[in-house]
């Protein structure tokens, strides 16, 4: 098994390169040899920008799948795809929940409506560029949609769509999960958002990456809806999983989504937090991924994905003086106060 | 170093003797040679009885004993008397439960130790092992300490555990946790939610009993996890992390269990907030211990270590105190349900 990746050394890149070699497969990269370039010395790479004419490059390799980790513009995609169709059988795109068009609804499965641009957005799609999607988040998941749409177009019948929930574990850049292992072995008090049963989803990105390879060696083709844990998870399960890789001494308050909202809080201003009355997010970590469980997606313990994250943090430095955190950490002062003061 | 250990083989023991023998240090044994007698081939192991006959140990010298199996005074009377020129130090394993209050929060070295009765006080020396119970096993343990300090003052060390969990626990204490929660389905976690917990990893305990005596430490020292008590709520989900297996917990009020006649640990680990004891149970102060180098490892990492050892016994799915409380729990969730939908 040969596969080309186009990307592959940031966060989910590394980890499904990792499993890959582990599967004794030959895998190629496709990068403009910015981010971490002094991963995989051994394997092979081909330079250049995907979102240029550079992409004509990777024509020239013959292989028996393509991952796209690093697409986020339909043209790009489009691009790719084109570049690739003569000599690779399979094209594996890894998507986003945010593609389902409408994340209030509990439950989203494949067959849910994909998200879509309109009007003027629409007409300016293949002139959308990354300092447009940074002015405006809202354009990720329509873009990734539209970029789904595009690999199927290219390439009927061979193209898998991966749509992930929250991805975490090591190498994660994103400051999202690794706050809560990072707060924890910090100890003390800890603010915890209630109630309880806000649901929580993520993937462990190992668990994600192995599920990529697997989807290539079992050539399963379409769309495949990616979460975790296992089983449904609590934010109470969440945050206890998390204190329970570090044995620093701390204590969580539970504070209530009332008081949260009424300090100006929104759901994922604490990092896996969905606001129970915040009806347009309520899909957002309750995506339904039993066709991928069906098809072979295996998840581990949360136990193992906190623990590689704390560690992955402080491998990483983040110390009791991680910029992310310390800010967090003002705002959780701030809010204990006021909950103590109302109580 | 070279260090005897008496016992040695079922829980504590290999603990202290897996680590004792990783820091390089020379250990021997000594046993009946009953109890995992595989357990150690490559270690000097004399064999003799305590109760009967310690002539296995005479006319040789280690740098340290540690005492795992002492339970009445005479017997330390008997190993102290004969050691305590044929070591330098004396390690007791003795227990927290010496404290003759333990509805008192915050219990430490210093705190006053229970007393037997002075019925029990006169026949002590007649006392055999089937005198050991719920009532004298602390006052016991006490006299046990008092007994090595007289024969050895200033060189004799008590370690005072609470719960000791993990591998090789012989008990359904701590093990019913990650077992019930791996097991998955509903399960029936006791109220208080915030009820504290006490308890210590054997390997935790082993590590840092070879650290003392490495340092030479004496005198009496709580042995209880973690750093500070955690509420039960917290050692439930940090237990149930390790697991994949889909399972929630359902919160049962203390009223509803007192009332059908259950009580402290008749839940493993479950201390009903309205017992005697429970302010205090679960509150020992480890202060000394911690200062001396007694450190936790994490939780999940003790959850997962309790799982391991099922499966190298090989007995989780015939375990059979955990299929009875299954049974047990069965018929208590449907009472539950029942009063919750009425």
């Amino acid at each position: 098994m040969k596969i080309l990746v186009l990307g592959g050394t940031s966060f989910l890149g590394p980890a499904i390169v990792e499993d890959a070699i582990a599967r004794g497969w030959e895998v190629v990269l496709f990068n403009r040899g910015r981010t971490n370039p002094h991963l995989f010395p051994a394997l092979e790479k081909i330079r250049g920008d995907r979102t240029t004419a550079d992409v004509a490059r990777i024509s020239a390799v013959d292989c028996d799948a393509v991952v796209d980790t690093s697409g986020y513009f339909p043209a790009h995609v489009r691009a790719a795809a084109e570049a690739v169709k003569e000599r690779s059988p399979q094209y594996l795109f890894v998507s986003s929940v945010s593609a389902f068009a409408d994340l209030s609804v509990v439950g989203l499965t494949e067959a849910a409506p994909r998200a879509r641009l309109e009007g003027d957005r629409l007409a300016r799609i293949d002139a959308l560029g990354f300092e447009d999607l940074r002015a405006d988040m809202s354009l990720y998941g329509p873009l990734k949609a539209a970029c789904e749409e595009a690999a199927e177009a290219v390439l009927p019948g061979r193209t898998t769509v991966l749509r992930p929930c929250f991805i975490v574990g090591p190498r994660d850049r994103s400051n999202r999960f690794h706050y809560w292992p990072w707060r924890m072995h910090q100890g003390g008090e800890i603010l915890a958002p209630g109630p309880r049963e806000v649901p929580v989803q993520l993937v462990d990105v190992r668990d994600l990456a192995r599920f990529v390879n697997h989807c290539l060696a079992e050539r399963h083709v379409g769309v495949h809806t990616v979460a975790g844990p296992a089983a449904a998870t609590p934010i109470v399960e969440l945050l206890h999983a998390c204190k329970a890789a570090t044995s620093t001494v701390g204590a969580l308050t539970w504070v209530s989504e009332e008081f949260l909202l009424g300090q100006g809080a929104t759901s994922w201003s604490i990092p896996f937090w969905v606001a129970p009355s915040d009806a347009a997010s309520r899909g957002l970590q309750t995506v339904d991924a039993s066709k991928a469980r069906a098809r072979g997606l295996e998840l581990r313990p949360l136990a193992e994905t906190a623990r590689a994250t704390l560690d992955d943090a402080l491998s990483n430095g983040m110390d009791a003086r991680w910029p992310h955190g310390a800010r967090m950490r003002e705002i959780e002062r701030a809010w204990l106060a006021a909950w103590e003061d109302g109580r | 170093m070279k260090l005897l250990v008496l016992g040695g083989t079922r829980f504590l023991g290999p603990a202290i003797v897996d680590e004792a023998v990783a820091r390089g240090h020379e250990v021997t044994l000594f046993n009946r040679g009953k109890t995992n007698p595989d357990l150690f081939p490559d270690l000097e192991t004399l064999l003799g009885d305590r109760n009967v006959d310690l002539s296995a140990l005479e006319g040789r010298t280690w740098d340290a004993v540690v005492d795992t199996c002492g339970y009445l005074p005479w017997q330390l009377e008997r190993s102290a008397r004969l050691l305590s020129s044929a070591v330098a130090q004396y390690v007791f394993i003795s227990t927290v439960s010496v404290y003759a209050d333990e509805s008192h929060p915050g219990l430490d070295e210093e705190s006053r130790v229970a007393r037997l009765s002075d019925e029990e006080y006169e026949r002590i020396d007649a006392m055999t092992l089937a005198d050991v119970t719920g009532v004298t096993y602390g006052p016991l343990k006490a006299l046990c300490e008092r007994a090595v300090e007289r024969l050895m003052p200033g060189r004799a060390t008590a370690v005072r555990p609470g719960l000791i969990c993990g591998p090789r626990d012989p008990t359904h204490r701590f093990g019913y946790w990650p077992w019930r929660l791996d097991r998955g389905g509903e399960v029936l976690a006791p109220r208080p939610m915030d009820g504290p917990q006490q308890f210590v990893d054997v390997r935790d305990l082993g590590g840092w009993i070879v650290r003392l005596v490495e340092e030479g430490h004496v005198g009496p020292y709580n042995a209880v996890g973690p750093g500070a008590p955690i509420p039960m709520e917290e050692l439930l989900y940090g237990v149930k992390s390790v697991s994949v297996t889909p399972g929630s917990l359902t919160w049962v009020d203390e009223e509803f269990l007192v009332a059908r006649d259950l009580g402290m640990w008749s839940i493993p680990l479950w201390v009903p907030a309205g017992d005697r004891r429970a302010r205090g149970f679960n509150a020992v102060s480890n202060a000394r211990a911690v200062a001396h180098g007694l450190t936790f490892r994490p939780l999940a990492e003790t959850a997962r270590g309790v799982l391991d050892d099922f499966d190298r016994r090989g007995d989780r799915a015939t375990w059979e105190f955990g299929e009875e409380m299954l049974v047990k729990e069965a018929e208590l969730l449907r009472q539950w349900r029942e009063r919750a939908g009425g």
